[in-house]
C-alpha cells in the first residue's frame, strides 16, 4: 500500500483543525479506506477527546520515535469503525522531543499501512509546525471568514509553496447568514485573496458543540448539515468530483432586493 | 451583468453608513497581506510608492492618490502589482 500523507494545517489556533481532522478520517474510514489519523500537536493533545479514544492510550508518537514501543502498539483502534486509527500525540514531551526527519520517517511507516495519514498539525509557525509538515506530501489549510485567521493562513500558504507542497482550502465556520447580510466574507472573497484552490465549505453548525461534547465526530451522523459537507469534502479527497455548495448566489441577491423595497415602502407609509 | 449586480448591490447598502462590513474586512486584509508578503515595513512601501508615482509622473500626468499596490501570489511566484491610473501622457503636452 501506498497512502497519502495530508497535513491539517491553520497557522490560527482555534479555527478547527482538529474538528476537521476527526471528521475527515470518520469519512474517508466509512468510504472504505485505512486511515490513521496522527495528533501532532506534541505536549497539548486533543485529537484523543475529540474522537472519544481518550480512555485508550498507553503509547504515543514520541515512545514510537524514542523506540519505545513498536509502531502497532501505539495505534488506537477507533470504536466505531474498524478502518479508522489513530496515533495519540504525547502529553508530557514538548515539540523539541522529535525532529522533522524523524517525522518524515513514520510517515513513510505508516504509508504502507494506510490509505490516508492525516496529520493534525500545532497551531504556530514554529517547530510543531515543520515537523508536521515534514512527511506530508500535500495540505490542506484551515480558515474561518475572518481577517485574523485569512492573515495566518495567508502566512503559511506562502510557506508550504516554498516547499512545493499541493495546498487546497477549507473555509470552516461559514454563518450562511452573515454572508447573506454581508457581514462575513464569502468563499469568493476568501479565495480572491488567498489565491488557492477550494477543497471544501463547512457551515456553522452547532452540531459539531454536541458531538465534539459526546466524543462522537459528527460525521458519524447523518442528522448535521456540517456532517454533510465533510462528506462531500471526503469524497473530492477521494478524487470524487463533487459540487462545492455556494453561499453567496444570486438567490441572496433577489432577498435583498426584496427586503430594501419592503423596507423602503414601509418607510412611505409610515 | 456584473456590473450591473454590482450597481444593485451599493444601491441595497446599508442605509446611512453604507458599506458592508464584509468589504471593510476585505480592504483591511489586503493593506495587512501586503505588508504580510513584501515582508517590507510600511516606511519602506510607502518610499516605493513614492518612487514609482515619480518615475512614472516623468512620463505621464499621474494622481498620486489613486495609486494602488497588491502582492499577488501564483503557484511558483509572487508579483508586485501596481495600478496606476493615467491622466494623459506628458509628450502630449
Amino acid at each position: 500500500m501506498d497512502g497519502r500523507a495530508i497535513v491539517i494545517t491553520s497557522g490560527k489556533g482555534g479555527v478547527g483543525k482538529t474538528t476537521v481532522t476527526a471528521n475527515l478520517g470518520s469519512v474517508l474510514a466509512q468510504s472504505g479506506s485505512k486511515v490513521c489519523l496522527m495528533d501532532a500537536d506534541i505536549g497539548l493533545r486533543n485529537l484523543d477527546v475529540v474522537l472519544g479514544l481518550e480512555n485508550r492510550i498507553v503509547y504515543h508518537l514520541v515512545d514510537v520515535i524514542a523506540g519505545r514501543c513498536r509502531l502497532k502498539q501505539a495505534l488506537i483502534r477507533d470504536k466505531r469503525n474498524e478502518n479508522l486509527y489513530l496515533l495519540p500525540a504525547s502529553q508530557s514531551d514538548d515539540k523539541n522531543a522529535v525532529a522533522p526527519e524523524q517525522m518524515r520517517q513514520l510517515c513513510q511507516d505508516l504509508k504502507k499501512e494506510h490509505d490516508y495519514i492525516l496529520i493534525d498539525c500545532p497551531a504556530g509557525i514554529e517547530q510543531g509546525f515543520r515537523n508536521a509538515v515534514a512527511g506530508a506530501s500535500q495540505a490542506v489549510i484551515v480558515t474561518t471568514p475572518e481577517v485574523s485567521a485569512i492573515r495566518d493562513a495567508d502566512r503559511i500558504i506562502g510557506l508550504l509553496h516554498a516547499q512545493q507542497l499541493d495546498t487546497q482550502l477549507i473555509i470552516n465556520r461559514l454563518n450562511p447568514e452573515l454572508v447573506r447580510r454581508g457581514d462575513m466574507l464569502d468563499q469568493q472573497d476568501v479565495i480572491d485573496i488567498l489565491a488557492i484552490e477550494l477543497l471544501g465549505i463547512v457551515p456553522e453548525d452547532q452540531g459539531i458543540v454536541i458531538s465534539t461534547n459526546k466524543g462522537n465526530p459528527a460525521a458519524f451522523s447523518e442528522e448535521y448539515e456540517a456532517s454533510q459537507a465533510f462528506w462531500r469534502i471526503g469524497r473530492r479527497i477521494r478524487g470524487e468530483i463533487v459540487p462545492i455548495p455556494n453561499y453567496s448566489d444570486n438567490g441572496n441577491l433577489w432577498s435583498r432586493i426584496g427586503k430594501k423595497l419592503s423596507d423602503t415602502f414601509r418607510r412611505r407609509a409610515s | 451583468m456584473n456590473a450591473f449586480a454590482d450597481i444593485i448591490r451599493k444601491w441595497l447598502g446599508k442605509g446611512g453608513d453604507d458599506a458592508d462590513s464584509k468589504d471593510i474586512a476585505k480592504d483591511r486584509l489586503r493593506l495587512v497581506l501586503v505588508h504580510d508578503r513584501s515582508m517590507l515595513p510600511p516606511e519602506t512601501l510607502d518610499a516605493l510608492r513614492a518612487e514609482l508615482v515619480e518615475v512614472v509622473s516623468r512620463y505621464f500626468e499621474v494622481d498620486r492618490a489613486t495609486l494602488s499596490m497588491d502582492v499577488q501570489r501564483t503557484r511558483e511566484s509572487w508579483a508586485l502589482m501596481v495600478n496606476l491610473p493615467l491622466r494623459r501622457a506628458r509628450s502630449a503636452l
